[in-house]
């Protein structure tokens, strides 16, 4: 966590899941960054850097604002960064009620999930437990009405394996496919970006896009639900050497991609890293 | 009028009733100072509504205070889940948009708001007490939320007038929204001022003004571990100490910052 990698160095897989992601943010009018989904912001920002004056504003919840300026990728002092040259805050209200309806086809954002399925559909609220019961985790949210406004729908997970990537969810909080049928304008798409390979899910069935460099195909069949399509994916596109090093120096020089793949004492010890370092900042 | 009281004071009106709401969102400006001290005085109330809930709710969960829990999110974020919501909690679950419409036919004195179906499945199978209709025009099928009022608000704000004039910095949440759908609104603020400002002279616009606030209590770092901007951010170390700890030990930790000096 947090480590000083030689700039030069191949990118690793947090790198490749947030150039992977960026991907789908590029013609993006606004993007949502949803809270504490650090790969989210990262990405949204690079997507940002790439696609220059064209790209998309950014929706920051923690405070609530709009906001075009480029700046550095935050976590502990992320309320103070997306106050830094914002547009306007926002009342919950107002963004939720008034401007979210009003993005239909123009907004997108990244959401992890507690479980997708081999259908795309998403769960954040609950899961089976071991004796019986369930064990409840974030909520409903807003997904229901995202899943109508942003499309594709995206999603991501820093550890795809069996328990995150299932056959059936235990719970069905949103289904992006089944709201837009198909043959409409928006025909009901998901993407799901993780740390082995870009899916798609639509009406006709699920597949792969691309499989990232080095993840080996038999481990990615066994974590992928068996209805989801392999054959013939190509390698996941690399990152551009000089967007490589932008992200590296410029973006996210303290590594907030880093922290959604820790978990557990080293999970603590990398908030507690990256508190310390966004603390010795000056900006924002 | 002067309308300033004690902690104390204040916090002993959410005791008994039946729903209590908090502002603020995420780890900014939530009214930590009434929550730990319902935490520490064992007060019990029905319900408590938060658009999310994070340490303040955590905390007062693991402490008993309220029976249930309405949200529409639920969690540390970053850092995870504390004692409170890591173990059993009954929780009215709420989407952002059904928890918009109970506020906002409370504030119009709606018997209800429609929500188009579509938008509420899961709602529809968590929630089957919620009444279906059709829309008389377009025939859609919707969900009849009922109207959410509050019996006593507490919001966090960075400066306050002994009127109840209140200006926050940083997150706006949806604070104003629950002060109008709440009976009696307690504001929580970081400087106690003669004045907040007038509009037009650079000084900033009150969010809350004073026919909405009912009382208002000078509670200096009332929003800590969390944030109130300008004047701290959330102190992440603490709320990470408060996110290892057990259950039995968040009394406590709750008597501990509360009679820090």
């Amino acid at each position: 966590m947090l480590r000083s990698d030689p700039i030069d160095a191949p990118p690793d897989i947090a790198e490749t899941m947030v150039f992977a992601m960026s991907e789908w943010l590029l013609d993006a009018e606004v993007v949502q960054l949803g809270l504490a989904s650090a790969l989210n912001q990262v990405a949204a920002l690079l997507a940002q850097a790439r696609a220059g004056e064209r790209g998309p504003a950014l929706e920051d919840p923690a405070a609530l604002t709009l906001v075009r300026r480029p700046r550095q990728a935050f976590l502990a002092r992320s309320e103070r960064a997306a106050l830094a040259g914002a547009t306007r805050r926002f009342e919950a209200p107002e963004w939720i009620e008034q401007m979210m309806p009003a993005l239909a086809g123009r907004v997108r954002q990244f959401v992890r999930p507690l479980q997708i399925d081999a259908r795309g559909r998403i769960n954040t609220l609950r899961v089976a437990g071991r004796h019986g019961g369930h064990r409840r985790f974030a909520g409903l949210a807003g997904l229901a009405e995202l899943a109508e406004i942003a499309q594709p729908f995206l999603a991501y997970l820093p550890q795809q394996d069996r328990r995150s990537f299932v056959d059936a969810v235990d719970f069905v909080v949103a289904d992006p496919v089944a709201m837009h049928r198909a043959g409409e304008d928006r025909a009901g798409r998901v993407i799901l970006v993780t740390d082995l390979a870009v899916f798609e899910f639509a009406s006709g069935g699920a597949r792969a896009l691309s499989v990232h460099a080095g993840v080996d195909a038999a481990a990615l069949r066994q974590r992928t639900p068996a209805a989801v399509m392999l054959d013939a994916a190509p390698p996941t596109p690399p990152p551009d050497p000089a967007l490589l090093q932008r992200l590296r120096s410029n973006i996210d020089p303290r590594r907030v991609r880093d922290i959604e793949f820790a978990s557990g004492a080293a999970r603590r010890e990398a908030l507690l890293r990256l508190h310390a370092a966004e603390a010795a900042c000056t900006q924002p | 009028m002067n309308k300033v009281l004690t902690l104390a004071e204040a916090a002993a009106l959410a005791d008994g009733a039946a729903r209590v709401a908090l502002g603020g969102w995420s780890f900014s400006r939530r009214p930590l100072a009434a929550a730990l001290h319902w935490a520490v005085h064992g007060t019990r109330f029905d319900e408590l509504v938060v658009l999310t809930g994070g340490v303040e709710t955590d905390l007062l969960v693991a402490a008993g205070v309220p029976c249930r829990v309405r949200s529409f999110y639920l969690g540390l974020e970053a850092l995870g889940l504390g004692p409170g919501l890591k173990g059993a909690c009954e929780v009215v679950e709420e989407t952002e948009t059904s928890l918009m419409l109970g506020l906002n036919a409370a504030v119009g004195h709606a018997s209800f708001l429609p929500l188009a179906l579509r938008h509420a499945h899961a709602l529809a199978e968590l929630r089957p007490e919620l009444k279906r209709i059709r829309c008389p025009y377009t025939g859609e099928e919707q969900l009849a939320i009922p109207p959410l009022a509050i019996d006593v608000a507490y919001v966090h704000a960075w400066r306050a007038d002994a009127s109840g004039n209140a200006v926050m910095r940083g997150h706006k949440g949806a604070d104003r929204l629950l002060a109008l759908a709440a009976r009696q609104v307690v504001v929580l603020c970081e400087e106690l001022v003669d004045d907040v400002g007038e509009l037009g002279d650079g000084g900033a616009p009150a969010e809350l003004t004073e026919p909405l606030v009912s009382h208002v209590v000078h509670a200096p770092r009332g929003a800590a571990p969390g944030a109130c901007l300008p004047c701290y951010e959330a102190d992440w170390p603490a709320l990470l100490d408060y996110a290892a700890l057990e259950r039995n030990a968040v009394a406590g930790w709750a008597r501990a910052r509360l009679e820090r000096p």
